[in-house]
């Protein structure tokens, strides 16, 4: 039983299928990837794990308990953690204060205690500290720390957001196109990061287009194509499936 | 039956000005994505100016047709000096910014023309007409008839003039409208133009009727949002719709239920509107001009 | 943060000393008056709570004199007509505020921007017109009068001076809390939806809830003000709690800088000059002013603010202060990228 299961998850946008009884797992300690043509509905399954859309049939399952349709704070209460595609992060806020809210989960200190500076607020505090610092060691980030976030090179951006993922210390981990947008090395890196991630016991759900990271880097390849999972497998018997090589071709000529 | 009827004509008439005002507000929310909150404020300066210009001795019709210019004009520089300078900036400061224009306005008005109420006689003297047994004033025709006129004008306009079309297709999808060099710029330019002179000109209608104030700008603005709300701010016509509907309805609370209500009333449709319509009332902004 | 112990409490009263300062000076400017002071502190409160509302969490609210206006009657009405001491009415009147403001933010959580503003306006001028009716209860249109002075134990605040210390000691310690709440784990999810809801939500933040937790703060203070107000005046009626005092507050949070918690009191600063300073001259060239025409100054102010000075006084102050720094070489602020244009 996979720490993720998606039992033929439908969903439905006016009269369009973006996803059609679409089912997959996402086991602990590998990562998989979810590729496909554009349009093909990928995002929207990661919108439906992770709670921002409800789906019109089907189940999503964390850890065996059903979480369809569950509102995307009480996922991530759970310990699912996402990043976005067009990358959310808060404004001005310096990447130290996204990682303390990436916290959010595993703390709870109330507003009485902080107005009033109670000692959970202070011990939350030093807690907060010491694992941001060790996370932000983890993702060379700590030169920057107290810099506001929108000011960094748009590489480290995208660490940050995903700094702020790790920060609630998640069991799954799903990631929109982490690397779009980033030179060759610092995607490397980003593989790097998430195999390692793997390894420590982290279910990782990659949203991908950079095919080389993929087969370097994952161990299962789900192929979405309009809303259908077309193929799934290890990524070099996927890379040699015929259908999977139309869909992109199709995809090419369009 | 007649009492009813009653309520409901003198309702059509207040209801055509708030509807006139929601016009306003929809053609600026469809092609600029901003809510005017001075919306309501062109019309109390149309309906102040065309009083003062009366008492200079201008003949009725030049009077109302600057006063009009003029409320244009207050349209056209709130775009140009406050709205398009701060194109970039976030909602809430836009939002801010059109609630600073407001409070100006009417800051402006009082100190122009005081506190007291300014009257204006109607356009027509003589006795109300009786239809149907309900006593309709003829000022209150001419509302309704402006009303119409100026939902055929827009429907020319946005149907056959190349401006409108252009305002429309911004309207439907500022990026493609761009691309096809519109400018949207001009757009917000022509948009609060056209609204504030559609506000002014319901301010010159309605002045006879309810006399005009400094303050009459956040009132009559409300109501006119509320008549945008209730035609799903996606058509200036759904707009007139409202506002006929939350005239009526005003009209009714007062006359049925007692005058304090008057005001009560559009307030509380306008917090249950904005309450019970769903998300999808700001996600469309697919405008069905006619 | 990091400092000594006692740097903080020092800071803290260093603040409250210049507060004490600011007497003699009201009263060597012609123009302005201890009642003036009071007014300041007073504003500077309730605004504070729409700065938590509008500049923090980015919700704004056109009808935060509501709130202080259910601080003012309830402090009225429990003190005057039931004989209940000034300071658990003015608690239960920050309660009755946090519970109403609560509801309101549950009901309007699903709007965004500019629907959001215009339900808050809406029931801010419910609520004023629901005071102005229910005559049996508020007094209607006359208001309710009576009210008794506010007693702290021995102390009797029964005039302009005695008003203003405590007004501006409320303020330091709503200041106090404000400085805490920001940087604290609430604060942060706070900000955080102000920012970004979607991610916000991401990281386990209900931000329905957090709007209505924040909602229900800003109405805390706005009620607080209220109460000591309904004290002062010793006589409420809803005229102070309508249209106009809402968006002066709206003024004093954004002339202020709504991204500071200094900046309602440095708001309502301006905003008390900005309004003696207009009364004073606009008489000399306009003969028979009449009426609130001051607000033609708070419009004018409001959009220039927003257009030159975008974080307000405290934004520019911040930002003077931090240059000083920089030419003295302390400390090297990071080159802006593109995005920081546009993260806002």
């Amino acid at each position: 039983m996979s720490l993720l299961q998606v039992e033929g998850v439908t969903v439905e946008f006016g009269g369009l299928r973006a996803l059609d009884s679409v089912s997959m797992s996402v086991p602990s300690g590998r990562v998989t990837a979810l590729i496909g043509p554009n349009g093909a509905g990928k995002t929207t399954l990661l919108n439906v794990v992770s709670g921002v859309l409800r789906p019109r049939s089907g189940r999503v399952r964390f850890a065996g308990r059903d979480i369809t349709g569950w509102p995307p704070h009480r996922a991530a209460a759970l310990g699912i953690a996402r990043t976005f595609q067009n990358l959310q992060l808060f404004g001005d806020m310096t990447v130290r204060e996204h990682l303390l809210v990436g916290r959010y989960r595993l703390t709870r200190t109330s507003v009485p205690e902080a107005v009033l500076r109670l000692p959970r607020h202070h011990r939350e505090e030093r807690e907060g500290r010491r694992a941001s610092d060790a996370l932000l060691a983890r993702l060379g980030l700590q030169d920057v720390a107290d810099w506001p976030a929108t000011s960094l090179p748009y590489g480290r951006q995208r660490l940050v957001e995903m700094g702020r993922a790790l920060a609630g210390e998640p069991s799954l981990l799903l990631l929109d196109e982490p690397t779009a947008g980033l030179s060759g090395p610092e995607a490397e890196e980003v593989g790097r990061l998430l195999r390692a991630l793997a390894a420590e016991g982290l279910a990782v759900l990659l949203v991908e287009h950079h095919m080389d990271l993929v087969m370097a880097y994952s161990d299962w390849v789900v192929v979405l194509d309009h809303g259908v999972v077309i193929a799934q497998g290890p990524p070099e018997q996927v890379q040699a499936d015929p259908q999977v090589i139309e869909a992109y071709l199709g995809e090419e000529a369009a | 039956m007649s009492e009813f009827l009653q309520f409901v004509a003198s309702g059509v008439g207040q209801g055509a000005i708030y509807g006139l005002i929601g016009v306003g507000f929809v053609i600026i929310y469809n092609v600029t994505g901003i809510i005017n909150f001075a919306q309501g404020h062109y019309l109390m300066l149309g309906a102040l100016t065309a009083v003062t210009l009366r008492e200079t001795g201008l003949p009725a019709v030049p009077a109302l047709l600057l006063a009009i210019v003029v409320a244009a004009l207050a349209g056209l520089i709130t775009d140009r000096a406050v709205i398009n300078p701060a194109r970039r900036h976030s909602t809430l400061t836009l939002i801010i910014l059109t609630v600073g224009v407001a409070i100006a306005v009417e800051g402006l008005a009082l100190l122009v023309w005081g506190v007291n109420p300014q009257r204006y006689p109607p356009f027509t003297a003589g006795p109300p007409l009786f239809l149907g047994g309900a006593a309709v004033s003829r000022q209150t025709l001419w509302v309704l008839g402006v009303t119409l006129a100026i939902a055929l004008a827009l429907w020319w306009f946005f149907q056959r003039t190349v401006v409108g079309k252009a305002m429309q297709a911004c309207a439907m999808n500022r990026d493609a409208a761009r691309l096809q060099a519109i400018d949207p710029a001009q757009m917000s330019l022509y948009a609060f133009t056209l609204a504030a002179a559609v506000a002014g000109v319901a301010g010159v209608v309605l002045v006879p009727i309810t006399s005009a104030y400094y303050d009459m700008g956040v009132p009559f603005g409300l109501k006119g949002f509320t008549a945008a709300v209730l035609g799903g701010l996606v058509s200036p016509f759904g707009a007139l719709l409202g506002g006929l509907l939350l005239g009526v309805a005003e009209a009714l609370a007062v006359g049925y239920v007692s005058s304090a209500m008057a005001e009560g009333v559009a307030f509380a449709v306008l917090a249950l509107v904005l309450v019970a319509r769903p998300e999808g009332l700001l996600a469309q902004v697919r405008a069905r001009w006619a | 943060m990091g400092l000594r112990w006692w740097a903080q409490p020092l800071l803290w009263g260093a603040v409250f000393g210049l507060g004490v300062l600011l007497l003699p000076v009201a009263d060597s400017l012609p123009f302005l008056t201890r009642a003036n002071l009071v007014v300041f502190a007073l504003h500077g409160i309730a605004a504070m709570g729409l700065t938590l509302v509008m500049g923090f969490a980015g919700q704004v609210s056109l009808g935060h004199a509501a709130f202080y206006g259910v601080g003012a009657y309830a402090s009225a009405l429990l003190t005057a007509k039931t004989g209940w001491h000034p300071l658990p009415a003015a608690a239960a009147g920050a309660a009755i505020a946090a519970i109403l403001a609560a509801l309101l933010g549950r009901i309007v959580f699903r709007l965004r921007g500019h629907f959001l503003a215009m339900a808050t306006l809406a029931f801010g001028l419910v609520f004023y017109v629901v005071v102005r009716s229910w005559d049996s209860l508020t007094g209607g249109n006359q208001g309710t009068g009576g009210i008794p002075d506010l007693t702290l134990g021995p102390l009797r605040f029964d005039d302009d001076t005695r008003m203003y210390l405590l007004a501006w000691a409320v303020l330091v310690l709503g200041l106090v809390a404000a400085r805490n709440l920001l940087h604290s784990r609430p604060g942060r999810a706070l900000l955080a939806v102000g920012r970004s809801e979607v991610a916000a939500a991401s990281v386990g933040i209900d931000v329905a809830r957090t709007k209505m937790v924040v909602f229900a703060l800003g109405a805390v203070y706005a009620s607080i003000a209220g109460s000591l107000y309904a004290h002062y005046v010793t006589y409420v009626s809803p005229e102070s709690f309508g249209l106009l005092p809402s968006l002066r507050f709206l003024v004093i949070s954004t002339v202020g800088g709504i991204d500071s918690v200094w900046g309602a009191p440095l708001g309502s600063a301006a905003v008390v000059l900005l309004t003696e300073g207009t009364r004073e001259l606009v008489p000399r060239f306009v003969s028979g002013a009449t009426g609130s025409y001051e607000i033609v100054a708070y419009g004018l102010a409001l959009v220039l603010v927003l257009l030159f000075l975008p974080r307000g006084l405290a934004g520019g102050l911040a930002e003077a202060v931090q240059r000083a720094a920089e030419a003295l070489g302390r400390r090297r602020r990071p080159a802006p990228a593109l995005e920081e244009v546009e993260a806002r």
